[in-house]
């Protein structure tokens, strides 16, 4: 199959998976729930909730209900939230957290990358030495990792009992000192803390407590990803080092070093970056504990209310989109591994 | 796409007939997976075989030997064209129809190893066909297992194995108890010895001839190796791009009269030094089976091609006493003689 | 009608007669008692719990009764093999030795079913132990014990020698110490945990591990180590549970997805590329809502819905390479159906991946699901789960570190042990170390 071909197929293939998550979710909420309540708040008096469900289409035929529910979506009338202070429509809330959300995945992607790579390398280059059973519990420990345990743990540790010792410790959890800067006030730009500080505000003092708090969090959310990308960096420079064309490039005369660096790592990458294309579904369903652990202000810890308030329309909203993101991660990860892998076209 | 089954009047001495037998796999490609081509793996075979007779196939890898072979069987549906198996057309048969008829047909495959399920133990193998077909099971099927393993030379002890546990040529004499287990009396052996050594090859032709007198099987021998389609077969046919192009029941190695048998023949090397050299060396690749040329299918690697051949397709005819040809000019072209021959020659004058 | 059968055993000959004659008339007997009481069981069990769920549906009965929710994977099983021994007894009959074994087997699975069911162990296990008894009868054994012996031992060498393999790695070997570990705790809860799941000692409340408390006790004077004891029963329980049904579910849907091709197979793959287009744990947290009741079986069914995708593709994968492989045209090729076929010898071939990644989804499942009920999705406040058990230590983290700490340790080694196992037989069972 030519590239082109390949890449307007996936594109095309991604279609039908989009409209079977608005499937889904439309089924979830409409049939086994009751969408009703994505309209009303604990305020409605009952005798309003005729006229709402007649105002939203509700009393109509399913299939009418489906298509309203999907040209709804696509005008961006995703319902109202009632978990905020004040209800809102999902997709503001959402316009609303989602920077921090993708802060602090961000975050954790780059340190899961920046220490998941070279360990798989040593491990691997070094298979069956102590280097490498260390790293392999390490990582399965991270597989097997309560996500929502070890972010209290942490916190425990590196705040409080750093804290009580008197000791430089890390923040218990927030995005800044609120103390000392009012973010959503004085700062808020693109919503991002890190790039508003360094591009709108040159603050440095700003860029350093915005980093700090996401230290204990992005370390907490990010072990899990590191954990895999150690685990498939490992397995597949194993096998890549096996390959016939590395034991030529040993045979003649090249250093370790320029065989691992130059020859095996640029094969080794591919299946990497698939997993890490992948991993970002993880980081979302993670996002949901870890925020609530350390009180930070994005779309999990607002799912997580949602729940406890039984906001239908905003964890209908929060899964619609979470679904989304992962689509097209997966679009882009296919699309990529196309380009840099000629085989897996005929598949 | 398929024809109007015709009447075809059966010789009884013949037991498997196919007439203008045609099997083609649809090529896909594009954003929608569309069919783009077609690969004419066989492409109008009529031939027939006797009872109790050997027939040889030979063909370069890629010609359609063991898409035939299997398109016989009906483990392959065709795409157009008719079967016979002792006189009835199984052409269009259901599965359910098909079932008393498999009794009567086995299989031996070019790879023994992969034509064992590696976690079923020798006894379930072989004892397999039995039980589908509801012959026997248990202590029954048990006993005739291990008839059937001492015909090939096997042994109690070997029952209860894995296929991982066995060699190489009696994995293969495995695979033959199997075929045999239904007393079947029509057998494709699908290249059954390409996969082994040389010594253990003679020995398992050896066993199939043996085997053939014992049950009075007729035989489908697919191999590439000419000399193997010498030694077992009665009859030969010879394959090219889907086509048979000659059907003789003489020594293919003295009398060949179509050129691509010729170049076959000619491209067997000879144990002699002072014939080497002379072989007549096919020129240029086996053209592609998805765009067969035009006219006669070898024209363009044929020395002796001319426009006859680029526009006309020979038909398959025979020269005499069953010889078939499939060439305009069959008996009228001088290949030279080959060491083969002339080898032949030098070896039955010593 | 004295067809004699010629068994090769040490040249004994079989008379047809033989399996007509009284023991035999007997343990079928038994066997279609044994049936029959296994599809009432399974069937009032599966229909009730059909019934109860519509009404729960409907508004009828606010909650479904203990045993009827609890026994329902019982249930399905029983009922598949009621039917099994159905047949079987036919077959015992009609002289098929097999089907003698297969009576050890079906009876052996019956007391293990039933003994999980403790209403119904005494009335159930008295016969099935008199059917082993009768498969042990003299006149009875001769007729299938050779062959059953013969049968076994190629099975025993292969796993003598995958045993071997298991010993001689470490970490697999303490993963497995590990399971077997908790789920004795899990079995022998009651003998174990000093406290009962949820008995609170007000007077004790807060308490940092001390003798009596070895590992301290939390804000209602619950003991941490009787509720980690009692909460073994239900995580295992219910990460089990999970993957079974959802290995089950998408293994069946997977092959036949594989093995048939086509349009279903086209669809099979649209609906799980849908599934997996939801992170796990959010679409678990969807359906669970949808559910409306936050509850541990509403937990396992959200799970359940979610895994089977995983399986389902990666059993079509294995089937879709098993099925061009020369041995599946080999049987086709002696006339055996696509259901033999599929069932003997596509489905055992791809079995090993499929161990190996239920092995692993086992300790992800636990996480996903104390991860669900930490949010608050699980049971009721005060039930002993360890993923509950940690939300409620949070808000005393500072002051009691220990309510979070013990459950956390107990959910993480479980997991690690799941994917030490899982990661060690991976390796175990790679080709390239094995004979073959």
């Amino acid at each position: 199959m030519k590239l082109r071909d390949f890449i307007i197929r996936r594109i095309l293939l991604a279609i039908p998976v989009v409209f079977g998550v608005l499937t889904i979710t439309w089924f979830l909420s409409y049939i086994v729930g009751d969408p009703v309540v994505m309209y009303i708040t604990e305020r409605t008096p009952d005798s309003a909730i005729p006229g709402i469900k007649k105002a939203h289409g509700l009393d109509q035929p399913l299939p009418v209900q489906y298509f309203m529910y999907i040209s709804n979506l696509l005008r961006g009338d995703w319902g109202m939230s009632m978990s905020s202070a004040r209800d809102m429509p999902v997709l503001e809330v959402i316009a609303d957290k989602f920077p921090a959300t993708i802060e602090l995945a961000m975050v954790s992607m780059v340190f899961a990358v920046m220490l998941g790579i070279p360990l798989g390398i040593v491990s691997a280059t070094r298979k069956d030495k102590p280097v490498d059973h260390f790293t392999r519990v390490f990582s399965l420990a991270g597989v097997s990792m309560p996500i929502f345990w070890f972010g209290l743990m942490l916190k425990y540790v590196l705040y409080f009992q750093l804290y009580r010792a008197g000791l430089p410790h890390f923040p218990s959890g927030d995005r800044l000192n609120g103390r000392v800067f009012d973010y959503e006030k004085d700062y808020r730009v693109t919503g991002f803390v890190l790039f508003d500080a360094i591009v709108y505000h040159q603050n440095l003092e700003l860029f350093a407590d915005g980093l700090m708090h996401l230290v204990l969090p992005g370390f907490c959310l990010g072990y899990l990803t590191l954990a895999i990308i150690t685990r498939m960096m490992r397995s597949s420079m194993l096998e890549v080092l096996r390959e016939d064309y590395i034991t030529l490039a040993k045979s003649k005369g090249l250093s370790e070093r320029v065989v691992i660096y130059k020859h095996a790592l640029r094969n080794a990458m591919i299946p990497t970056v698939t997993v890490i294309g992948l991993a970002f579904g993880g980081l979302m369903s993670g996002a949901v504990l870890t925020e609530t652990i350390y009180n930070w202000p994005g779309l999990g810890r607002w799912a997580v209310r949602a729940i406890l308030n039984s906001d239908i329309a905003a964890i209908n909203g929060f899964t619609l989109l979470v679904a989304l993101i992962f689509v097209t991660a997966n679009l882009i990860v296919d699309l990529v591994y196309g380009v840099l892998d000629p085989r897996i076209r005929f598949g | 796409m398929s024809d109007t089954p015709t009447e075809v009047e059966m010789d009884p001495d013949v037991l498997v007939k196919t007439v203008d037998l045609k099997k083609h796999f649809p090529l896909t490609g594009g954003v929608f997976r569309k069919v783009i081509g077609r690969v004419h793996a066989v492409d109008g075979v009529s031939l027939e075989i006797k009872r109790g007779e050997t027939l040889g196939v030979v063909g370069e890898s890629g010609c359609g030997k063991t898409t035939l072979g299997r398109t016989i069987l009906r483990l392959l549906d065709p795409t157009s064209g008719q079967i016979f198996f002792d006189g009835r057309d199984i052409t269009y048969l259901s599965r359910k129809e098909l079932q008393p008829i498999r009794r009567q047909m086995g299989i031996v495959f070019q790879d023994p190893m992969a034509s064992l399920d590696p976690r079923v133990t020798i006894k379930k193998s072989v004892g397999e066909p039995l039980v589908v077909h509801g012959i026997a099971r248990g202590p029954k099927m048990r006993a005739m297992v291990l008839d059937l393993l001492q015909k090939v030379g096997l042994n109690e002890d070997h029952l209860n194995r894995f296929p991982h546990e066995f060699s190489g040529g009696q994995r293969q004499r495995i695979c033959i108890a199997r075929a045999l287990a239904l007393r079947p009396r029509f057998i494709v052996m699908d290249e059954p010895t390409s996969s082994t050594d040389v010594s253990v090859q003679a020995q398992t032709l050896n066993l199939m001839k043996d085997l053939q007198d014992e049950f009075h099987l007729t035989y489908m021998f697919i191999s590439h190796n000419l000399s193997v389609v010498k030694h077992m077969s009665d009859r030969v046919a010879v394959m090219y791009l889907g086509k048979i192009v000659e059907l003789t029941p003489h020594d293919i190695f003295r009398t060949t009269l179509h050129p691509y048998t010729f170049a076959l023949v000619s491209a067997v090397p000879v144990p002699d030094p002072r014939f080497a050299g002379r072989a007549q060396i096919l020129k240029g690749e086996v053209p592609s089976p998805i765009n067969p040329p035009s006219g006669c299918r070898f024209h363009p690697r044929c020395v002796f091609a001319d426009e006859r051949c680029r526009t006309e397709e020979p038909q398959l005819k025979d020269v005499g006493d069953g010889h078939l040809v499939a060439c305009h000019y069959a008996g009228e072209l001088d290949f030279g003689r080959s060491a083969q021959m002339e080898y032949a020659q030098a070896v039955g004058e010593a | 009608m004295s067809e004699l059968v010629e068994t090769g055993f040490e040249e004994r000959v079989i008379s047809v007669e033989e399996f007509r004659k009284a023991p035999v008339r007997f343990l079928r007997a038994i066997m279609v008692l044994l049936s029959m009481a296994g599809l009432v069981f399974g069937g009032t069990l599966v229909l009730g719990y059909l019934v109860m769920s519509v009404m729960g549906v409907l508004g009828v009965v606010a909650e479904m009764p203990a045993y009827v929710s609890g026994y329902v994977l019982h249930g399905l099983f029983v009922l598949f093999l009621a039917y099994v021994m159905l047949r079987i007894g036919d077959l015992l009959v009609i002289g098929d030795t097999q089907a003698f074994s297969w009576t050890l087997y079906a009876n052996v699975l019956y007391i293990l079913v039933f003994l999980l069911v403790p209403e119904l162990t005494v009335y159930v296990i008295p016969p099935c132990v008199l059917a082993l008894l009768v498969l042990f009868l003299p006149g009875v054994r001769r007729l299938w014990w050779a062959e059953f012996k013969e049968d076994m031992k190629p099975r025993l060498k292969e796993m003598r020698y995958s045993l071997y393999l298991v010993g001689k790695s470490p970490l697999v070997v303490a993963g497995i110490a590990i399971i077997v570990g908790f789920t004795l705790v899990a079995l022998f809860a009651a003998d174990i945990a000093p406290y009962g799941p949820e008995q609170r000692i007000w007077e004790d409340s807060y308490q940092a591990p001390n003798p009596k408390h070895i590992w301290g006790t939390d804000d209602v004077g619950g003991d941490i180590f009787s509720r980690i004891v009692w909460g073994a029963q239900v995580d295992l329980r219910i990460s089990v549970q999970i993957v079974v049904v959802a290995l089950v579910l998408g293994t069946l849907i997977g092959a036949a997805s594989g093995y048939y091709g086509g349009k279903l197979d086209e669809l099979v793959m649209r609906i799980t590329d849908v599934f997996f287009a939801f992170p796990g744990l959010i679409l678990a947290m969807a359906i669970v809502m949808a559910l409306g009741e936050r509850s541990l079986d509403n937990i396992s069914i959200a799970l359940m819905v979610t895994w089977w995708p995983s399986y389902a593709r990666l059993v079509r994968g294995q089937v879709l390479s098993e099925r061009e492989k020369l041995y599946v045209e080999a049987a086709r090729s002696v006339g055996a159906s696509d259901s033999r076929i599929l069932l003997f010898h596509i489905v055992p071939n791809t079995i090993q991946p499929l161990i190996v990644q239920a092995t692993m989804d086992i300790g992800g499942v636990l996480l996903t699901a104390a991860g669900l009920s930490y949010i608050g999705f699980g049971p009721k406040a005060g039930v002993a789960e360890w993923g509950l058990m940690i939300s409620r230590g949070q808000d005393y983290l500072l002051i009691c570190p220990w309510i979070s700490l013990y459950p956390g340790l107990a959910i993480l080694l479980t997991a690690l042990a799941f994917n030490l196992v899982g990661d060690g037989i991976r390796d175990i069972m790679d080709p390239k170390l094995r004979r073959r």
